[in-house]
């Protein structure tokens, strides 16, 4: 699974620390997240998309025929 | 923040290991060298309240840094990434009492063979039952 989030943090403008606090994860996670070494629980993908006030398919891209969506 | 954490974490483990040597030390000169199990016990009561008491003083003293502390327990990511080193652990803990159990059998150690089969036996009865608990749980 792909997502935008590091693109959508750039572009309004926030830090990974900030982030990490608004979501109350660590900042390795924000850090993991964004490099595609880590798929979030629906929870955090929709905590994430909630924070930025966009739908879940927004942020993440779903591919198919990849099993374990990386 | 984090970075402060880990580094409290790594400030902590010396600290703890200095109070239980500390604990020693007195232990020594309070008893004269005697008991090497009694010595054991106090130094690690003695470090184990020590640093109580340090957790109590740094909790005063920095709130914030117990809440994040809290926060990451949360931690999803956190929370797998230290799933998978417990199952890794009791794998490694299995295979070297499985070990110790065919050299317990060349030596032919009955009481230690009886000791690890048991001890073995308590492991995989536990693991069992917890995957059976957390199955019924979700």
């Amino acid at each position: 699974m792909k997502n935008r989030l590091k693109e959508i943090r750039a572009t309004k403008g926030i830090s990974q620390e900030e982030l990490a606090e608004a979501l109350e994860v660590s900042r390795q996670t924000i850090s993991s997240l964004e490099n595609g070494r880590y798929n979030p629980s629906i929870l955090l993908a929709f905590k994430i998309a909630r924070f930025f006030q966009m739908s879940i398919e927004d942020v993440f891209i779903y591919e198919e025929g990849n099993v374990d969506g990386r | 923040m984090e970075d402060k954490l880990k580094k409290q974490k790594i400030k902590y483990f010396f600290y703890s290991l200095f109070a239980y040597l500390l604990g020693a030390t007195i232990y020594d000169l309070i008893f004269n060298y005697e008991r090497n199990g009694s010595r054991v016990i106090f130094a690690f009561i003695f470090g184990f309240v020590i640093r109580a008491l340090y957790d109590l003083y740094e909790h005063k003293r920095y709130p914030e840094m117990k809440e994040k502390e809290k926060q990451l327990e949360k931690d999803e990511r956190l929370i797998i990434i230290k799933d998978k080193a417990a199952y890794v652990t009791y794998n490694i803990t299995i295979f070297i009492l499985a070990i110790s159990w065919i050299v317990t059998i060349v030596k032919q150690n009955e009481e230690l063979n009886i000791f690890i089969t048991v001890l073995i036996l308590v492991m995989i009865a536990t693991m069992e039952l917890s995957k059976y608990y957390l199955s019924k749980k979700m």
